[in-house]
């Protein structure tokens, strides 16, 4: 879908380029210029980059191409002379090689290589937390590579770490310094793990899940649901208000059931809108789609907005004996960063007026030179002011009549009273 | 995300400026040559979203929008340039305007 949509803009862009080029009416061009800048502008939508975008109509389809029509009529070019026979014809050869050229040396080495081989984006440290989930009641030390997390007591979450991507060794000790389990753990960029210690009669095994804590769309909450002790398949459900399964003559109503399948040791994330849920897990037991059995203790729990729980089911160690399992949710709520969208124009105003304040002055300074030299530039006086002062100082050493005359194409009749002739009189 | 392929903004940035260049070579109106400036600088501002897009970075949009400040003090000077040439010579054909080689 976005794919169509880029190659239907692109099509219209290059179309509209070309159409540019081609036309000879200036003033065809100049429409044909503001369509592509208006394609031009939705891809920048397409690539996050809505201020921008904005700024392309605003600035580029409107000020601009309005000037440029402005100065076509003004000057009355709307048809060009480009017909005519070129006087550096050799030009047009050149340049259509050159065009060419220039392509092909961008385009062969972009095909040959099988498009750009762009370096990702650098992610950032692995981070992770440890959670001791084990039926210990003596506190252990976990050790991760160099990092010691000292005295870790049953149901603690420790804080976010930051890890340097690699390979580490997890060992976990008790106080007389006994290693109760050793685990190979590889860090890569931009994961975020809950490592997990778990064990039903001892520190059985530690486990590390990933934990998504990208903001969500529409600032919901996240769940990340993990099974860490049935075999069978296991459901997150929401109980309702009234704490009561909801249950129809086939099963389960679905409404109620919160996450897919989940199967021992994975973990499923799924984002839901906030309030209170009566929250209890269910396991699939028989052999229809909804032939669940529920199992641990119901929980309420308040979910708010832009925030992220871990649910970790795993045995519950109090009533081991009883085969219920219990619901231990001990991972505590971390806050999601608050999706703001990537390009906003309130993102770019930071940094155009923190950290690129002094070229932003700088730009506002040449728009105002700009401004000063076209009002210099299209001055009347520039071309004409020596020529007009000429004519001035003619036109006045002209007797009357003479410029009259030239102003209105015919000759003024000037009553001027005739004297007698003196000599004529006195004969 | 977009899932359009970053290069294919890159290409069509490429084609874009490719035709703009043509234009300045071939065209011999002014104001048509000056146009084809504005579709090369357009060009250059969508490899640069399209990059800032890749890594994440917004300092590439920042520099598209001191691009289009520059553009548009360069095509308020262009055009005022045009209109005084047009004034002296009539034409704002670029073939007429030969008066340098003497």
């Amino acid at each position: 879908m976005e794919l169509a949509l880029f190659f239907l803009l692109a099509l219209t862009a290059i179309v509209s380029a070309a159409g540019m080029i081609y036309q000879k009416n200036a003033v065809h061009s100049a429409l044909f210029l503001i369509l592509n800048f208006g394609c031009v502008a939705l891809l920048f939508l397409m690539l996050d980059a809505p201020f921008i975008s904005m700024v392309q109509i605003a600035v580029y389809a409107g000020a601009i191409m309005v000037l440029f029509l402005f100065v076509i009529m003004l000057l009355g070019a709307e048809q060009t002379t480009d017909t005519d026979a070129r006087q550096f014809g050799w030009v047009t050869q050149a340049a259509t090689v050159l065009g060419a050229a220039f392509l092909f040396a961008m385009a062969i080495p972009l095909v040959l290589s099988g498009g750009l081989n762009l370096p990702e984006a650098p992610g950032e440290s692995p981070r992770l937390r440890l959670v001791h989930l084990a039926n210990v009641t003596e506190p252990v030390d976990i050790a991760i590579g160099d990092t010691v997390f000292e005295n870790v007591v049953i149901n603690e979450t420790t804080d976010f770490t930051e890890f340097e991507a690699g390979e580490y060794d997890v060992v976990v000790t008790n106080d007389a310094g006994d290693v109760l389990f050793e685990t190979p753990l590889s860090l890569e960029p931009d994961q975020i793990l809950t490592v997990v210690a778990y064990g039903e009669e001892t520190l059985e095994s530690v486990v590390a899940i990933a934990n998504n804590i990208d903001s969500t769309a529409d600032n919901t909450a996240r769940l990340n649901v993990t099974n860490l002790s049935t075999e069978n398949p296991l459901y997150l459900v929401d109980l309702g208000r009234d704490r009561q399964l909801q249950v129809s003559s086939d099963g389960v109503i679905e409404d109620a059931v919160l996450t897919d399948a989940i199967p021992f040791g994975e973990t499923v994330t799924i984002d839901m809108s906030d309030g209170r849920y009566n929250l209890r897990f269910a396991e699939e037991t028989g052999s229809g789609e909804y032939e669940l059995t529920l199992i641990g203790a119901q929980r309420g729990i308040d979910i708010e907005e832009a925030t992220e729980q871990t649910l970790i089911f795993t045995p519950d160690y109090q009533s081991v004996n009883d085969p219920q399992f219990g619901f231990r949710s001990a991972v505590e709520t971390s806050v999601l960063p608050v999706s703001e969208p990537f390009g906003s124009p309130g993102d770019i105003g930071g940094l155009l007026f923190i950290d690129y304040l002094l070229p932003v002055n700088l730009v506002g300074f040449l728009l105002l030179v700009a401004l000063v030299g076209v009002i210099i530039l299209t001055r009347p006086e520039v071309t004409t002011s020596r020529r007009s002062t000429l004519n001035r100082r003619r036109k006045v050493s002209r007797p009357l009549v003479s410029v009259i005359t030239e102003q209105t194409g015919r000759d003024v009749v000037v009553d001027t009273p005739k004297l007698e002739d003196p000599s004529g009189s006195g004969d | 995300m977009t899932t359009v392929p970053i290069g294919a903004f890159f290409a069509l940035s490429l084609v874009l400026f490719i035709i703009g260049a043509m234009g300045v070579l071939l065209r011999r109106n002014a104001i048509i040559i000056f146009m084809s400036v504005e579709l090369m600088l357009n060009a250059a501002n969508l490899a640069l979203v399209a990059f800032a897009r890749q890594w994440g970075d917004l300092d590439g949009q920042v520099f598209v929008f001191f691009v289009m400040t520059v553009a548009a003090a360069e095509v308020a000077i262009g055009l005022a340039l045009i209109v005084a040439i047009f004034r002296n010579k009539r034409s704002i054909n670029i073939d007429d305007l030969h008066q340098m080689e003497g």
